[in-house]
């Protein structure tokens, strides 16, 4: 079955309601269920993105569900849980974040990432528009396209990630590992805090501390785990 | 293709989602965050002072002497079961002047040497099964007692004679069991031209390192740091080695002479501090803090004056007395802060 064929199948059940990301590498849809109008989101790659089968069977407060993996003739598509919020993105519109938000938005998102270290898995892409929080407080990190799993003595083939929150080692010939994804971290605190990267604005206080500590040039001399980071906040 | 269990619809053999009726077919692991084991640690840390506590009162009620102090070697053992580390009563530590020579023995051996540079804290036990470092001038049992709280200052002397060591100062006990010291890996850096700047009268050896962070920390919030690693003597914490970290008690080698800016900034769980060599650079930013402290932060060092108990404030700089409590590495005396 090819993705397209999948898709048919699917669109008998489920309406449109908008194309939440359409780039290279695939797509992203918002389907609607018609009869139960419970929301979930569509993503279709040509390229598989291994993250999304280890997550299938994994349900984590701070992590989209996902619901299934197809792996099909020409592609991949992944059925995941549609989360309801805004991103911290479309929150910094209207200000930074106090100290208290920020503290838990990242607590929030170091805990998926020790979801995701536990499995032995790589965000590599954390960056406010990644991070989403409901109206009930629920903070999600999204979006594992540039995820891929950690294998010793392998080297990132590809640079993959959103410029600012890559860390030095992605641009060159080491691999990424959990320290990538704390840098990432500790680049989103700083620019929550004061809008800006932090070689522009360093954040204040313990939060520059952290910061600086996140994004130190030597993945060696970081936080080396989320959960070192998260006991730190 | 088969039938959903739940809406009897027609699905692919491994669909592990129904797209009809919306339900989940498998059954999926549900990951909690990470659960807050600083608390245990906590509890951990403060059953065993309160055990050291009974100890020290029963010991005191018989020993008959007006100030008491008990002897012992600081030991890490390599197969011990119980972590003794614990605080002395505030106010009343004295260290004494430095009557004799002082040998501090320090058997630390590295274990492991990985590619990044990273070495374990792990000291390898002598022959008799235990080594011995002095870390500092401290009475012995440092236990918070009931019948101790008194501020009432003391000056305590003794000699110990441990394996033919005769020391004028009583040393710290520290029995770490082998999990928590073993298992503890320190990032590390070779110390270079660069840092010599930062304190120029400083002359760095070749086979020098600066502890730059915890790669695996402690299981109970205790670092004994080795005086060696992987065979590089540790002369250094560098800046924000272990700023954030859930350290309670850090003891810092004889062969350390310098803890730079924020090193243990954040530290709101750090309690002890001991310095066992003689001078120490510590930056006026090594323990920032802007939160709240466990506690009493009680730095216990050799320098040529007595214990002074730290108290940070969130925003405010470090207390003036321990500002002024600090000697140059190049010997350039400062002037103590209060006399007696």
């Amino acid at each position: 079955m090819t993705r397209e064929q999948y898709m048919d199948t699917v669109f008998k059940t489920y309406r449109l309601v908008s194309v939440l990301s359409d780039r290279n590498g695939g797509r992203v849809y918002r389907l609607r269920h018609r009869e139960q109008g419970k929301d979930i989101v569509l993503r279709s790659f040509v390229t598989p993105v291994q993250a999304y089968e280890v997550l299938c069977g994994v349900r984590s407060q701070n992590l989209p569900e996902i619901y299934d993996s197809v792996l099909l003739e020409d592609g991949q598509v992944v059925l995941e849980e549609y989360i309801s919020g805004m991103t911290v993105a479309q929150v910094m519109e209207s200000g930074h974040y106090r100290r208290s938000g920020a503290k838990r938005v990242l607590s929030g998102v170091c805990c998926a990432l020790s979801v995701l270290h536990e499995l032995e898995l790589v965000h590599r892409d954390v960056k406010p528009e990644n991070v989403i929080v409901t109206s009930e407080g629920r903070v999600v990190l999204i979006d594992f396209n540039a995820s891929r799993k950690v294998m010793v003595g392998s080297k990132d083939t590809a640079v993959m990630g959103t410029v600012g929150y890559v860390s030095p080692e992605q641009l060159g010939v080491s691999q990424s590992d959990s320290r990538t994804d704390v840098y990432a971290v500790g680049v989103l605190l700083n620019v929550m805090m004061t809008g800006k990267h932090p070689s522009e604005q360093l954040a204040h206080g313990h939060a520059g501390r952290l910061v600086r500590k996140c994004t130190n040039i030597n993945p060696g001399e970081r936080f080396q785990t989320a959960e070192q980071l998260l006991k730190a906040l | 293709m088969k039938k959903c269990p739940f809406c009897k619809a027609e699905i692919e053999d491994n669909a592990r989602f129904c797209l009809y009726c919306m339900t989940p077919l498998e059954e999926k692991k549900v990951t909690a965050p990470p659960s807050p084991r600083h608390r245990t640690r906590l509890v951990l840390f403060v059953v065993v002072l309160i055990i050291s506590s009974v100890l020290l009162t029963i010991l005191l009620l018989f020993s008959g002497d007006s100030v008491k102090t008990a002897n012992s070697t600081t030991t890490v053992a390599a197969k011990t079961s119980s972590v003794t580390v614990s605080k002395h009563t505030v106010g009343n530590v004295i260290p004494t002047r430095d009557t004799g020579s002082t040998s501090a023995k320090t058997t630390a051996v590295d274990r492991r040497t990985t590619t990044e540079g990273h070495g374990t804290g792990a000291i390898e036990p002598t022959a008799s099964g235990s080594s011995q470092t002095t870390y500092a001038d401290v009475t012995q049992s440092m236990v918070i007692s009931a019948s101790t709280t008194n501020s009432t200052r003391k000056t305590t002397k003794n000699k110990t004679t441990e394996n033919n060591v005769t020391t004028g100062k009583t040393t710290i006990s520290t029995v770490a069991t082998e999990a928590a010291q073993t298992s503890v890996v320190y990032s590390y850096r070779k110390a270079t031209s660069a840092d010599s700047l930062i304190r120029s009268s400083l002359n760095f050896p070749n086979d020098a390192i600066v502890i730059t962070g915890v790669k695996i920390p402690s299981v109970n919030g205790v670092y004994v740091v080795p005086d060696v690693i992987d065979g590089y003597r540790v002369i250094a914490v560098a800046a924000q080695a272990f700023c954030g970290s859930d350290a309670q008690i850090v003891a810092l080698p004889a062969g350390i002479k310098d803890v730079w800016d924020e090193a243990f900034a954040d530290c709101y769980r750090l309690t002890d501090v001991f310095l066992a060599s003689e001078a120490v650079h510590i930056a006026k930013s090594a323990f920032a803090a802007e939160g709240e402290r466990v506690g009493t932060l009680t730095l216990h060092c050799r320098f040529d004056c007595r214990d002074e108990e730290y108290y940070y404030y969130r925003n405010e700089p470090v207390r003036e007395a321990y500002a002024a409590a600090y000697r140059e590495w190049d010997g350039d005396t400062v002037e103590w802060g209060a006399t007696e």
